[in-house]
């Protein structure tokens, strides 16, 4: 899988105004492959921020639409962002086309990431539903955390990256397919056991808690606590844990789930001392969403939102949690008769899974499917 | 109206207390519920519990959140010195006052040591009252997860949790099985460190006497299918506070039981219980709490099973529970003050002594009902008693300081703590405790936090020969006194 990423980079003289510019880079050239010339029309810019920006263009040889990030490159470092995008393969996480260097007049070197386009974000859906007055219907928020989950459960488990920055703005939804797509890895970083991380990552909203207590032996459940997040705001319409700033932040999760006890903070971060909080109950999780919340829903973020990160469950656990059974059902559909995007696919990620999780992530009609395939590769 | 339901208490209190000792395991219960003589349950008037916490003072507020809670509970003392807890209702608690009585009634009725007991109420135009016995110990939320010095010992969580299972027991075997939002905070120590079920979650509104709100973290879930809680759902909770006692964390119940069912214990277990318990004792709990927590509520055990595996997994049972939990006595005592140690000596000159000196500057911020009266004869002539009686209380002559100090109460125009105690140590010189103890009880109604009105309760108690009540005031007087001092400029 890893092969087909390989591509020469080719630096590029572009121009410093973005929209309406043709770049054009070629790739191959390698192992007696031809060499081939790839131009892409730079058309509007559909994200910026502290890394660069992102915009979104067409590859004028082939029509595909792409969205490139162009970032800053440090001559010294290899850019992490392209190392882990290089290896990640998975249909819930965006997939790097091509990448190639440029530089502007002023000399600075710019690397630029192609990437598969998804025109809209999940920030952008909650919006849409919030401008109309509604709450996303139940069965979207199963079909979307879903594949949420699924994304995490790959990134966590075989590249083992934890992404570090999971937002309704870097989730991605295709509108007509309903394919979610974990995006900008720019956070990102594959965490080992042992080693500090800088606790200054994340944003503000979906924080997990030991990072507000500047843990820095942080692991991967700091993306279930975000994951989690999400899914309390694609049920409410509004964020969660609105904090003006990071202090406000521990307050407002404070009123949810209660003054983190001595022994939870002991596992959030084993070096704070400092014990002086209000002491608050927790509130009770099912007068947090409208009455007719189903059970499952409040079960399951009442498992991602949990103080001790050991406690939260595993992305591939959560995919498993009754609240998704409805996208297992045989007949199971979108609510306009399409099929759902493909949620049973799973590879890898299943390796390190017990036969039990395993046989309740495969719905059994998947099951007699494969089966069959089996039969039928078998037989010819 | 205290009399329509004294009419029928005592006799059957008494045989309820005879039936409850009959289905007790313990034999430790049928000692002590045989010589305890709780109070009967009465009814109160607004002004004798305005008396008891001063006024509602802030000062007594014992609940969480302050004044802004929906329900307040302060802490009090009625005239004949028992301490009291106070829950007062918000107005639309229960709309209907029959009802109310008919509820604290009917709980007033339970009579246990593994309870905090309900002592009795008050129903007077809007307001809604439970009085219940005071336990100076804080709760188990704060011993087992908000913990200052030491974290509750393996013994002391087994404890608790027979202890609670007793105290359900009991409730079910009266009637009552339906204890409502059954968690960490409903549980409260008293003055020797023994774990009591408050009585407040026996007590719940409810329309229909069938569905209630609930304010549970964690729901037994046929709360969420039917909305209503059941005998049944009290035991989930009852599971909830064994995963509480095990972890010391807040574990959502549905996902504790798949880390159980993944043999995981280790990941359940609180880092402070490490090394003091063997792992059967560990699965035992375990087992017994994924039994309260099954999903379908007739799977679950009774109270009565409860009692019988929680009791064989008792350990150091000889040892008290304040040993246990860290907890200071009130027969034993840090450190007193000058003043504390006087009172503590009966040093009636040293308390003289002290009381002249400050004079009247802790009558500052009191409010005094002054009105235009003031400028009138009769105030100029209260003013003068009280003058009068400053310079007899001097030179002590007692008696005269005692007659000068009546006219000046008793005209009524100006209220004043230290008058009182200055009557009151007056009383105490001339030999009249009982005298002296009313005095130093409206000083205090007047002055909630006012340490010297505790000191001279101290003083008339041991004069009247009530010791363990003396011992109590005394250090209600010292924690005063400290508190004060730890703010410079007290008001």
């Amino acid at each position: 899988m890893a092969e087909d990423k390989e591509m020469s980079t080719s630096v590029i003289n572009g121009n410093d105004s973005l929209t309406g510019h043709i770049i054009s880079t070629t790739i191959g050239g390698k192992n007696g492959e031809p060499k081939q010339t790839i131009s892409y029309m730079a058309e509007r810019v559909v994200g910026t921020g502290s890394f660069g920006i992102v915009f979104q263009a067409k590859c004028l040889e082939t029509g595909e639409a792409v969205a490139i990030k162009k970032v800053l490159q440090d001559r010294r470092y290899k850019n992490r962002e392209l190392q882990l995008m290089r290896v990640m393969d998975h249909p819930n996480v965006i997939a790097l086309k091509h990448c190639f260097f440029s530089t502007t007049s002023t000399d600075e070197l710019f690397l630029n990431l192609v990437m598969e386009y998804v025109p809209e974000s999940m920030y952008r859906v909650l919006k849409h539903y919030s401008n109309a007055n509604q709450r996303m219907p139940i069965i979207y928020v199963k079909l979307y955390m879903y594949q949420i989950f699924r994304g995490l459960a790959y990134i966590h488990t075989v590249p083992k990256v934890c992404h570090r920055d999971l937002k309704p703005q870097n989730i991605l939804v295709d509108p007509l397919t309903h394919q979610v797509k974990l995006c900008d890895f720019g956070s990102a970083k594959i965490l080992v056991k042992g080693e500090a991380n800088i606790s200054y990552i994340c944003s503000r909203f979906y924080r997990a808690p030991e990072l507000i207590f500047g843990a820095t032996e942080y692991t991967s459940s700091i993306d279930i606590w975000s994951a989690g997040c999400v899914l309390a705001e694609l049920l409410l319409g509004l964020p969660l844990f609105p904090g003006e700033n990071a202090v406000d932040q521990l307050v407002h999760i404070i009123k949810v789930l209660g003054t983190p006890t001595r022994e939870e903070v002991r596992c959030m971060n084993p070096n704070y001392n400092d014990f002086r909080f209000p002491q608050i109950k927790a509130h009770p999780w099912h007068k947090i969403f409208h009455k007719k919340m189903p059970p499952e829903a409040i079960d399951l973020a009442s498992r991602l939102l949990q103080y001790s990160p050991s406690l939260r469950c595993t992305a591939l656990e959560a995919c498993a949690h009754p609240f998704f059974d409805e996208l297992r059902e045989p007949n199971a559909r979108l609510p306009n008769g399409r099929p759902f995007p493909p949620l049973f696919n799973f590879k890898q990620e299943l390796s390190g899974a017990s036969p039990e999780l395993v046989n309740k992530l495969i719905p059994d009609h998947v099951k007699r499917q494969i089966g069959l395939q089996f039969v039928h590769l078998g037989g010819s | 109206m205290g009399i329509q339901c004294s009419r029928f208490l005592p006799c059957c209190v008494d045989s309820q207390v005879k039936a409850s000792v009959i289905e007790t395991p313990d034999a430790e219960i049928e000692d002590s519920s045989e010589t305890s003589n709780w109070p009967t349950f009465r009814e109160f008037t607004l002004e004798q519990l305005k008396n008891a916490t001063s006024g509602f003072a802030v000062e007594n507020i014992v609940s969480e959140h302050g004044e802004k809670a929906p329900n307040v509970v302060y802490k009090g003392k009625l005239e004949n010195q028992i301490r009291i807890a106070v829950k007062r209702f918000n107005r639309n608690a229960w709309p209907d006052a029959r009802q109310f009585l008919e509820e604290a009634r009917s709980v007033g009725q339970l009579r246990n040591e593994r309870l905090a007991n309900l002592l009795g109420c008050c129903c007077e135009g809007e307001e809604r009252l439970l009085v219940v016995e005071y336990m100076p110990n804080e709760t188990l939320a704060k011993h087992l997860f908000h913990w200052e010095t030491q974290p509750m010992k393996w013994a002391m969580r087994l404890r608790v949790v027979l202890h609670l299972a007793q105290a359900l027991e009991y409730c079910t075997s009266k009637g009552r099985a339906l204890y409502h939002d059954l968690n960490a905070y409903r549980v409260l120590f008293d003055e020797d460190g023994n774990p009591r079920l408050s009585s407040f979650g026996l007590m719940k509104n409810s329309r229909d006497g069938k569905s209630y709100s609930t304010n549970l973290a964690f729901t037994p879930p046929e709360y969420l299918r039917t909305g209503r809680v059941t005998p049944e759902s009290v035991i989930y909770s009852f599971g909830t506070l064994l995963l509480d006692l095990l972890s010391g964390k807040h574990i959502p119940p549905s996902h504790a039981l798949d880390v159980i069912r993944g043999r995981n214990l280790q990941m359940l277990t609180d880092s402070c219980l490490e090394g003091q318990f063997s792992d059967d004792d560990g699965t035992e709990l375990v087992r017994l709490a994924s039994r309260c927590l099954q999903y379908e509520p007739r799977e679950r055990p009774n109270p009565k099973s409860l009692v019988a595996a929680l009791a064989p997994l008792q350990k150091e049972t000889e040892v008290p529970s304040h040993v246990l939990m860290g907890i200071q006595h009130s027969t034993t005592f840090a450190s007193l003050s000058p003043l504390g140690e006087a009172c503590a000596r009966k040093d009636l000159t040293a308390i003289h002594e002290v009381l002249d000196n400050i004079g009247y500057k802790d009558d500052e911020g009191v409010a005094n009902e002054l009105s235009f009266q003031m400028w009138t004869d009769q105030m100029q002539e209260t003013l003068n008693c009280k003058k009068k009686g400053d310079a007899a209380f001097r030179q002590k002559d007692f008696r005269l300081a005692i007659e000068c100090y009546s006219q000046f109460i008793d005209a009524g125009t100006m209220v004043s703590p230290t008058v009182y105690a200055r009557r009151s140590l007056s009383y105490l010189i001339s030999d009249m405790p009982q005298e002296a103890l009313n005095d130093a009880m409206q000083a205090q109604v007047v002055s909630p936090v006012w340490h010297i009105a505790s000191y001279l309760q101290s003083v008339s108690l041991t004069g009247l020969g009530m010791e363990n009540e003396a011992q109590t005031a005394l250090k209600e007087g010292t924690v005063l006194e400290s508190k004060r001092n730890a703010t410079p400029k007290h008001k």
